[in-house]
Parts: C-alpha cells; sequence; structure tokens
C-alpha cells in the first residue's frame, strides 16, 4: 500500500505541471479557434447556392481557407508557423508558443465540423423562420446555431481531443506538457514508469472530454 | 385582398425548364377560406410559396392588401411577410425551444419587447389550447399539438393572412378534423384570411368557402366549395369529388332488369342540391307522371350548411311518361339527373 502510494507520488509534481501544460495549450487553442473557427463554418454554410447569403466568391474563399490549413499536417504547419509565431508572441518555444499553431490547424478543423452541424438543421424550420420575415443574421443566431447545439458540442468534443493528440505533437518541440513529458522521460531516458503514467494521464483526459461532451450534448438535445 | 396577377414559375437547371405555374389569376377575398387543391405534381407548393415570396416568382405580381410584393425590397419584403403567417405540413418547429419559445420567436423577430411578448404567448397559447404545455419542448407533444404550437406562432404578430402548405396532410383523420375546426374558428374569430393547399378533398369540404383547383401549374376550375362539388367541370376535379361523395352506383344495382333493358323502364341517378333537397321530386314524379318509382340508394351531405344529395331511383310503367318524368326532373334548377344504361355510365360523370 505504501509502495503504491509512494509509486503514485513520484513525479507527481512534474505530471501535474504537464496536466496543466496540456490543460492550457488545449483550453487557450479551443477558446481562439472556436472564436475564428464557428464564424469560418457559419460562412461556408450561409454562403454557398441556395442558402439565405449566397454568394459564390466568398464560398469559394472560405472553404478554400479550410482546404488549404487542413491539408498540411501539423507537424508541418508547426515549423512553418515558427516565424508568424514569433511574431505573435515573441518566441517559438513553449507552451503559449505551441498555441498559435494549435489555434491555426483547429480553426480550419472547428470550421468544417461547424459546417457539417449546421446542414443537419431542417430547411424547413429556416423556411419557417424566413416566412416570419427574420433577418440572415437572425436565422443564424436564433435558428441555426441553437438548433444545432447538440451537435457543435460534440464537435468540439472531438477538436478538443484532437487537440491534447496534438499538443503531445507540439510538446516534441519543446512546447511542455505530458507529450513533452513522454518523450523527454519516457523516450530518451527510458523512464518506462513515466511514459505509462503519462499514457494513462492521456486516456483519462480523452476519455473525461469526452464523456463531459457527450453529458452536455445530451443535455441540450431537445429532439 | 390578395391579388394573384399572371404568376409563373420556372425551375431552371442547365439541362431542362420545369413549368410549375403558368399564368396564375386568383383573387382572393378578405375573409375567404380559400382552398387550392390539386394533384401532386399540380404546383401547388410552388404556389403558396410564391404568395410569400419563400419562391420568387418567375413572373407576375402577388398583391397583397394593395402592396405588390414582388416589387418589395428585401426590408420590405421582410416586414409585409410579418402580415402572412405560414403553417407547414411538417410543423417545422424549433426543437430547441420550448411551445412558449417557439410562440415567442415571430415576436422577438419584430422587436416586440419581453413585457409584449409574455401576455401575447399566454393569450395566443390559449387560443389553440394548449396553455398547459408551454414548457414543454416539439418532441414531447403530438402531431396535432405541434400544428396547435405552429398556428399560434404563425398568428403571433397579427397577420392579415395565414397560409397554410398542406398542415393537416400528416395528421391522422380525427386531428385533422380538429385542426380544421380551430382554422374555422380562427376564421371567424380574428376575420384573418386563411389561403390553404391540400390534396384533400376533405379538408375543402369541411372548411373551404372557395376553391381553385390546380393542375399542371394551371387553375382549371374556380368557384364556390358548393358549386365545384355539385357541377365539377373538369375531369381532375370530377376526380376529386367522387373521392369523397360516393357517386357510383353501387355495384349490385347494376344488375337491375333495367340497365340492361331500357323497355323495361329507366335507372336513373339524380343529384339535388340546396332547396331542390326539400321538394317532393318523387311524389311529384309518381302523381304527374303515374310512374312507379323505387329508390334503391340515397345519400345526403352537406357542404358550406348546403345539403347536397344523391338518390338512385327505378322508374317504371309507361316508358313516354318515364321520359317526361326524366325531362320534368332535368328542367328543375339545382338538380341533375342521368339514366345509368350500361356498364360505361359506371363511371359516373357528374
Amino acid at each position: 500500500m505504501k509502495n503504491l502510494l509512494a509509486f503514485i507520488i513520484k513525479d507527481l509534481d512534474l505530471l501535474i505541471t504537464g496536466i496543466e501544460q496540456t490543460l492550457y495549450m488545449v483550453g487557450v487553442s479551443m477558446i481562439i479557434s472556436t472564436i475564428f473557427g464557428v464564424p469560418l463554418g457559419v460562412g461556408v454554410v450561409v454562403t454557398e447556392p441556395n442558402n439565405i447569403l449566397e454568394n459564390k466568391q466568398l464560398n469559394f474563399i472560405l472553404s478554400g481557407i479550410i482546404n488549404i490549413v487542413r491539408s498540411i499536417p501539423f507537424i508541418v504547419l508547426m515549423v512553418a508557423l515558427i516565424p508568424f509565431t514569433r511574431v505573435l508572441v515573441n518566441t517559438s518555444i513553449g507552451t503559449t508558443a505551441a498555441v498559435v499553431p494549435l489555434t491555426i490547424a483547429a480553426i480550419p478543423f472547428i470550421g468544417r465540423i461547424v459546417e457539417s452541424s449546421l446542414k443537419e438543421v431542417d430547411k424547413g424550420v429556416i423556411e419557417a423562420a424566413q416566412s416570419m420575415g427574420a433577418t440572415p443574421w437572425e436565422i443564424i443566431t436564433k435558428v441555426l446555431l441553437p438548433e444545432s447545439l447538440p451537435s457543435l458540442v460534440l464537435g468540439l468534443t472531438i477538436t478538443a481531443i484532437t487537440l491534447i493528440g496534438f499538443s503531445a505533437i507540439a510538446g516534441a518541440i519543446g512546447a511542455g506538457g505530458l507529450g513533452d513529458i513522454a518523450v523527454r522521460y519516457g523516450y530518451h531516458r527510458f523512464e518506462t514508469v513515466i511514459m505509462v503514467k503519462t499514457v494513462l494521464l492521456l486516456i483519462v483526459l480523452v476519455q473525461g472530454v469526452q464523456t463531459f461532451g457527450n453529458w452536455l450534448a445530451n443535455k441540450l438535445d431537445h429532439s | 385582398m390578395i391579388e394573384i396577377n399572371n404568376l409563373k414559375k420556372v425551375y431552371s437547371s442547365e439541362e431542362k425548364e420545369v413549368i410549375a405555374l403558368s399564368g396564375i389569376d386568383l383573387e382572393i377575398d378578405k375573409g375567404d377560406i380559400f382552398g387550392i387543391i390539386g394533384p401532386s405534381g399540380a404546383g401547388k407548393s410552388s404556389f403558396i410559396r410564391c404568395l410569400n415570396l419563400l419562391e420568387e416568382p418567375t413572373a407576375g405580381e402577388i398583391i397583397v392588401d394593395g402592396q405588390d410584393l414582388t416589387s418589395l425590397s428585401t426590408k420590405g419584403l421582410r416586414d409585409a411577410r410579418k402580415e402572412l403567417g405560414m403553417i407547414f405540413q411538417n410543423f417545422n418547429l424549433l426543437n430547441s425551444r420550448t411551445v412558449a419559445e417557439n410562440v415567442a420567436f415571430p415576436l422577438e423577430i419584430a422587436d416586440k419587447d419581453k413585457e409584449e411578448i409574455k401576455p401575447k404567448v399566454d393569450e395566443l397559447l390559449e387560443l389553440v389550447g394548449l396553455a398547459d404545455k408551454a414548457d414543454s419542448y416539439p418532441s414531447q407533444l403530438s402531431g396535432g399539438q405541434q400544428q396547435r404550437v405552429g398556428i399560434a406562432r404563425a398568428l403571433a404578430n397579427d397577420p392579415k393572412v395565414l397560409l397554410c402548405d398542406e398542415a393537416t396532410s400528416s395528421l391522422d383523420p380525427e386531428t385533422t378534423h380538429s385542426i380544421l375546426d380551430l382554422l374555422r374558428n380562427i376564421n371567424q374569430k380574428l376575420g384573418i384570411t386563411i389561403v390553404l393547399i391540400t390534396h384533400e378533398m376533405e379538408v375543402i369540404k369541411e372548411i373551404c368557402t372557395k376553391v381553385a383547383v390546380l393542375e399542371q401549374g394551371e387553375i382549371v376550375e374556380v368557384g364556390e366549395v358548393i358549386d365545384i362539388f355539385t357541377k365539377p367541370e373538369t375531369e381532375v376535379t370530377k376526380k376529386f369529388v367522387q373521392r369523397i361523395i360516393n357517386a357510383n352506383v353501387p355495384e349490385e344495382l347494376l344488375s337491375r332488369v333495367t340497365v340492361a333493358n331500357p323497355e323495361h323502364g329507366r335507372l336513373v341517378k339524380v343529384c339535388f342540391v340546396g332547396n331542390s333537397a326539400s321538394d317532393p321530386l318523387v311524389s311529384d314524379l309518381v302523381h304527374k307522371y303515374q310512374i312507379d318509382s323505387n329508390i334503391l340508394y340515397g345519400n345526403i351531405d352537406k357542404i358550406q350548411g348546403i345539403p347536397f344529395g344523391t338518390l338512385i331511383i327505378e322508374l317504371t310503367g309507361d316508358l313516354d311518361q318515364i321520359e317526361d318524368g326524366i325531362q320534368y326532373l332535368k328542367d328543375r334548377e339545382n338538380v341533375r339527373v342521368e339514366v345509368i344504361t350500361d356498364e360505361e355510365s359506371v363511371s359516373i360523370h357528374y
């Protein structure tokens, strides 16, 4: 028993710091990318042909941005963005620096997720809102987003989990977090115990995020 | 109230053009419950969607209360739409909102204050009989209840016109009946003009005052409901009428001796409308022409409170007298007579 406790307590500080860093990177990039990703996804949907703000050019541009960013592997994106990151946060290493590529990668990801969620909204409901004289803005804020909220929450959950994975990759270039610990201690120093602990923590983290997302989506779903 | 001039709707894709509406002219008076019936693909849906410009007409004018909707700006159209409530076959309620919030939706769109919205929503839910369901979500309601919410929502901004897009088509007959009752009440209580499209003649019969029959994008018949029922002129109308008024001669009567052998007498079908229903037609025949008449089948119905019936009578006796008797019936107003002779006349031409 004592041994087990000692086993757990050992490296605890290190692991707590790792979790904190991972949560910081994922949390901040989730918030910023949601702020940009949701309008991007909404923009793609409403500018489609026969939608409320049909605009072929804008649709082409927005959809193009999503496709271009999404086709770059994260590790490449991270490296390619180093100059940009440096300009933005004055450094290219560390957790804050990792937030930049994580956010840039997550924005189009969220864009696509928002797009597919909004497309699930029944056309008839949009038509009903139009028949009442709703403006496109009112349709977006009072119909499209609220009606697709459960689906959006599930989509954002997927994004958060993907970002947890990406943050571990970012760890490889000195971003900190659980991924960084696993690589530095587990891989470079052959400390298998720490490796196993980080993996277990990551599993718990992902499981927790998914469970929370499912619970929230379910609570919001009245259909 | 509503004037439709030369309304055309053409759907064009790269390969072909589909003409949904080919030049419709129609006038709908204030307070009417105006039904548009037609087989599927006739253009009913396009028609009602053109009325509030959910679909943009290819050509033509939609004049509501003196204002041509097709000439309005986007903003002007949005305001005009607040005067036109609409309900749908699939109700189209917001699943994320409660019943009360759904009804509040158009009021929010119209920038009403919170203090104004609450009593109005309560009043509307009272009107449609759902005051106790205010905090339920649409998914917890039956189809009929959902349509009541749809109606309350459509009435929120006190529109002058209520457009009903197959509003009862996904409901069972009993629920249909109660929804139609509600629509009739609303029409009488609020004086609102109702325009509805349907493929069910039952709906037309039950609540409409006027009806237009739409076929292949054209209005082939229009008039008072009673006239359309008693004197349908086109094939498509006859088919609709037959569906709910059993105009067919019962099978067993066709084996009557008079059908195949005119020398024995005549089997006639007499249709009568309104006051003629109370005239002693049969006893007149017996007394004036000394014909034996035997009533084999009878059916009476009411449309807009006007009695409307069918009798099948076998007339026997002197053939000349029978012919005179038939002529006598034919000369009466609001009476239609048809001699049933052989198989062909079975598919009754009303």
